[in-house]
């Protein structure tokens, strides 16, 4: 028999022998980075703008942390063009148009902003643990890499009290539990750079095989705050102290990587009403 | 969530599936295939107005295994260079019956390069034409008929005797 003339069957038959892809999870994984991809692609745009009208005098350099939910993209090729000539590095995203409704940004909203920020991961163990005494929102998850699963924190608020500094001897509010990682052998700098940022990063002592945690703080020159960890385990708190098992030798994220992701303009206080519905849906789906 | 986002998960609901077979034949593994059919959905997402305004149907379709396409050609080329080869197949596979088709027809593929995978994946999966594999691929239908030709040459060699064990499946 002629393999040309049964391939067809032999192909549609190896693939339905295939476990079932988890469709309601990558749809909405996918709608999840495609609106991350969206946002940045703005960001992008509304930067450049910013950025070449700063060089005729005409817009303060504070424009460029504000996202634009209007623009028009010169020489964005037409949808009939992609027909003919597709491209995986897509153009830029098309105007929107009309009030945008915002709100308080939420643990939901938070996670869909990190899931943007990260490399494609599993999540898992969503925990929306703000910090004690209210001050501003936070959550805990497992993401995995190809490495394996390891606990992120993240708290995003206004920044309060004193300034960021290792002298102050702890973090400022963080997840619940994460108070009691300013023990003694832990490293700590601080710095203002020069856009006016205060971050502060804290590591934990290094001591083989037991569960290790960085964290970054960044205060931002707009008043936000944001303090994200990261861990070489999976972590939970109890009682109010974190406990887990290291599952590599160092925590997932770096201090330059959290402090690039601590300062991403992404984080604010409000954002679209649409961010929060994303991270929700995105995070039930693989909650189920 | 507003009609567009609406729109975009009916369309990528009812196309997941089908893009995570074609994805999985091109690559071979399940996890990458989940991944190259994300973010085809996540580029469609970030254009998706745009794209919904100039295209009927098939054009999305058509839209969607362009740019699975792409990624996949392009994420094969960024990894070539990395990658480890662990263990060779023998030329002449042992028999294959019931669950082990898809492993061996699977494994025959991936030994064919990613770019006659993907003309025989669109070809005989798809059922696409010459010309629209063609089209697909940025290639000429010369070039894909010859890419065929080789591809079904090739397979016939890695399967060789079992293809006839295959066949009574």
């Amino acid at each position: 028999m002629d393999l040309e003339s049964e391939l067809s069957r032999l192909l549609r038959q190896s693939s339905q022998e295939l476990a079932a892809p988890p469709v309601v999870l990558m749809v909405a994984e996918a709608a999840a980075r495609g609106r991350a991809l969206r946002r940045r692609r703005r960001l992008a745009v509304a930067g450049s703008a910013v950025a070449a009208a700063a060089l005729v005098g005409t817009v303060g350099a504070t424009g460029l942390l504000r996202p634009a939910r209007t623009h028009a993209v010169a020489g964005a090729p037409t949808a009939s063009a992609l027909t003919s000539t597709p491209t995986a590095d897509l153009a830029a995203a098309p105007a929107d148009t009309g009030p945008v409704p915002t709100a308080a940004t939420t643990a939901d909203g938070m996670l869909a902003i990190l899931s943007g920020l990260l490399p494609a991961g599993r999540y898992s163990h969503f925990d929306p643990a703000g910090p004690p005494g209210g001050a501003g929102g936070g959550f805990r998850v497992d993401y995995a890499d190809e490495a394996g699963p390891t606990s992120i924190a993240v708290v995003l608020g206004a920044a309060a009290g004193p300034p960021l500094d290792c002298a102050a001897g702890r973090l400022p509010p963080a997840v619940e539990g994460e108070g009691g990682w300013g023990g003694p052998g832990g490293s700590c700098e601080a710095s203002t750079l020069p856009d006016g940022d205060r971050v502060l990063s804290y590591r934990t002592e290094e001591r083989a095989g037991s569960l290790r945690g960085v964290s970054v703080a960044s205060r931002r020159a707009d008043g936000v705050q944001v303090v994200i960890s990261s861990y070489n385990g999976t972590v939970r708190a109890v009682d109010g102290r974190l406990t887990g098992a290291p599952t590599r030798s160092a925590p997932a994220l770096d201090p330059a990587r959290l402090s690039a992701l601590a300062r991403d303009p992404q984080w604010r206080l409000t954002v679209e009403q649409e961010l929060i519905d994303e991270g929700a849906t995105w995070r039930r789906a693989w909650q189920r | 969530m507003d009609d567009a986002a609406l729109d975009f998960e009916e369309f990528a609901s009812t196309r997941a599936r089908r893009l995570f077979h074609v994805a999985h034949l091109m690559c071979g593994d399940w996890h990458q295939a989940q991944d190259l059919v994300q973010t085809t959905l996540a580029k469609m997402y970030a254009v998706w107005p745009r794209l919904r305004r100039g295209q009927d149907e098939p054009g999305l379709d058509a839209y969607a295994r362009k740019v699975l396409l792409r990624y996949y050609l392009s994420h094969r080329r960024l990894r070539r260079t990395t990658e480890l080869v662990i263990a060779d197949l023998p030329d002449s596979p042992s028999p294959a019956l019931g669950p082990e088709l898809r492993l061996t027809l699977t494994e025959a593929l991936r030994r064919l390069p990613p770019r006659n995978r993907a003309v025989v994946v669109l070809r005989y999966l798809e059922d696409r034409s010459i010309e629209e594999v063609a089209d697909l691929l940025d290639l000429s239908p010369a070039a894909v008929k010859s890419l065929n030709t080789r591809s079904l040459a090739k397979l016939r060699g890695i399967l060789g005797e079992d293809r006839e064990l295959l066949f009574l499946v």
